[in-house]
């Protein structure tokens, strides 16, 4: 029990390490790691290691399901087919905005600017490269199955879009810090953690043809852990919340372009 | 999965929309007190009971004075009406609403002790002008066009062109090809198609060994690859011109989406996604996005969107 409070602790210091990495970059600090635990496929003796990690990026792709939970198992899968891989350059659109609003914009005025995506380029002993992802090494790593191994460490509570990811790849924990109040899928708007009652089994709902459900795969759930550093977690996301989100469309500002006397990012 | 059931509010028979079943429906009337009091009394007793005791949110769709012989008079205009013999008239006295409560003090402030009637009024605000009318002859009741259920539905029904559009995109796109589309309803023009999204993202890495990515999510993404184009100025369309993810736009898919593709359309800020029940993926979990788990219209979430069932068996 005492490991398991040390191992939580310990990987949810990585997981907030990858949300300050996406603030840094303009994206909402989401992070998180995937560990796998006690398995054989585990190289070197280790006990458990990170595979794989994720932040948000939902400005970097113009995707908004590109969650930190999602980046983090396309990683690992696809080494990051659909994020990575589909990524714009950091300045991106921030040339734009400084135009458009006269505003001076530090980042966008930085042509060479590090990949912090990664966090680590150029060294791959890091704990972000080691395993699985980016480690042509572990290819085996990079199996649906082994997710159903792995414990996901996450600053927020996953959203629903993520929490039902999470059943889809038969996740065995996941372990989060704050609570997600308006998106929770793992115990505050539902709970899709939970083992998935199959509609044959449902007293609801009785007009429903249940014919084509008899055969249908039904999530077996996952265990769940809240409120780890969670004051850190929400620290970050205030962080984030205090400023202007310079990616989001001028209709949904708080200031408009013109407004940007006292814009400070 | 074949869904027709009182759940559902009928747009039209062929595209049948999605809607949370709402709560218990309010009784059409309801019992309440009121007092008599004399004309010359109303206005003071009125302004003192709106301070001290107002009505009740069950009972705000009423308005608080009833001048029962302009009742009569207008129950007597109904048609069919059994009709009393004449009487002599009554000394005129107004009848005012007091709620549901029969053991509230009065006493503190009027100068006199009354006695409370029980009465029979309408229990929910009315649905429409025709029952509004009705309603009034039980107790002078408010009515708003704008809010009623009556225009909501109006302003919610498909029209024709609507209709032929949805079947034209779920007949040649959908069902024909087996593949999920993003439309752009102003036109009817085809945004984005799974299939081509699939191809995209096959040529640089196996998206076959990622169980999330689904049809519905590639035809999302194939919107944002258009919008990345656009911010990194390769291409001069609508992204260009502050084009957001897929607002304003429409999603047809061959099968039901799960919930974690229904939510993935939430967060995309889609207009609408119709869905014909042909296909059904047997290693999905938590299925039925939006019959059974009603995703596209949670409460307290950033944004909604209506939901559609195609059943292209039926005829107006």
């Amino acid at each position: 029990m005492e490991k398991q409070k040390e191992d939580d602790a310990h990987y949810m210091v990585m997981a907030l390490q990858v949300a300050k990495a996406a603030l840094s970059v303009g994206e909402v600090p989401v992070g998180c790691v995937l560990v796998l635990k006690d398995h054989l496929s585990i190289p070197g003796g280790y006990e458990s290691v990170v595979i794989s990690h994720g932040a948000n990026q939902v400005n970097a792709t113009r995707d908004a399901t590109r969650h930190a939970e999602i980046v983090a198992i396309d990683r690992i899968l696809t080494l990051g087919t659909s994020s990575d891989q589909m990524r714009l350059a950091l300045d991106t659109g921030m040339e734009q905005y400084a135009e458009s609003s006269g505003f001076q914009h530090r980042q966008a005025r930085q042509k060479h600017w590090e990949d912090r995506w990664v966090n680590v380029a150029g060294n791959p002993n890091h704990w972000k490269n080691q395993f699985g992802w980016k480690n042509k090494t572990y290819v085996e790593l990079r199996s649906p199955e082994v997710l159903q191994n792995c414990e996901l460490y996450v600053t927020c509570e996953p959203c629903i879009m993520c929490s039902s990811a999470l059943a889809t790849v038969g996740i065995k924990r996941v372990i989060f810090g704050c609570k997600n109040d308006r998106f929770g899928g793992c115990g505050s708007l539902l709970h899709l953690h939970r083992k998935e009652e199959s509609l044959c089994e449902s007293s609801a709902n009785q007009s429903l043809d249940y014919s084509k459900q008899s055969s249908s795969k039904v999530s077996q759930g996952y265990t769940i852990t809240s409120g780890i550093l969670e004051n850190e977690a929400i620290a970050l996301l205030r962080s984030f919340y205090d400023r202007e989100n310079i990616y989001a469309p001028d209709s949904k500002r708080k200031r408009k372009l013109g407004d940007n006397e006292d814009l400070i990012l | 999965m074949s869904l027709k059931s009182e759940e559902t509010s009928t747009s039209s028979d062929v595209f049948v929309e999605i809607r949370k079943p709402q709560a218990e429906e309010r009784p059409r009337t309801v019992t309440a007190f009121m007092m008599s009091i004399e004309p010359k009394q109303c206005s003071k007793i009125v302004k003192q009971l709106a301070q001290v005791l107002p009505l009740p949110e069950s009972l705000a769709h009423l308005k608080r004075v009833r001048n029962p012989q302009k009742m009569k008079k207008q129950a007597e205009s109904l048609p069919n009406n059994n009709d009393e013999s004449e009487k002599k008239k009554p000394k005129m006295m107004l009848q005012v609403l007091i709620g549901h409560d029969k053991s509230v003090s009065l006493s503190s402030f009027l100068s006199f002790e009354p006695t409370l009637e029980e009465v029979t009024v309408p229990g929910r605000p009315p649905k429409s002008d025709a029952e509004w009318k009705e309603f009034n002859h039980i107790w002078p009741t408010t009515f708003l066009p704008l809010r009623s259920e009556e225009h909501h539905e109006k302003l919610l029904a498909l029209n024709p062109d609507e209709i032929e559009q949805m079947t034209n995109i779920m007949e040649e796109q959908v069902r024909s090809k087996m593949q999920v589309v993003v439309v752009d309803p102003t036109d009817g023009r085809v945004i984005s198609k799974s299939k081509d999204e699939y191809a995209l993202q096959r040529a640089v890495g196996d998206i076959d060994n990622n169980p999330l990515a689904t049809p519905v999510l590639l035809a999302l993404q194939g919107v944002s690859r258009m919008e990345r184009q656009a911010a990194s100025k390769k291409s001069k369309d609508e992204f260009s011109k502050g084009q957001y993810l897929c607002t304003g736009y429409d999603l047809y898919a061959p099968y039901e989406p799960t919930i974690f593709e229904a939510m993935s359309c939430l967060h995309h800020r889609l207009r609408r996604l119709v869905y014909w029940d042909g296909t059904e993926n047997p290693n999905t979990v938590w299925r039925n996005g939006l019959s059974r788990h009603y995703i596209h219209s949670l409460p307290g979430t950033n944004h909604r969107y209506r939901s559609f069932q195609y059943f292209p068996g039926s005829t107006d």
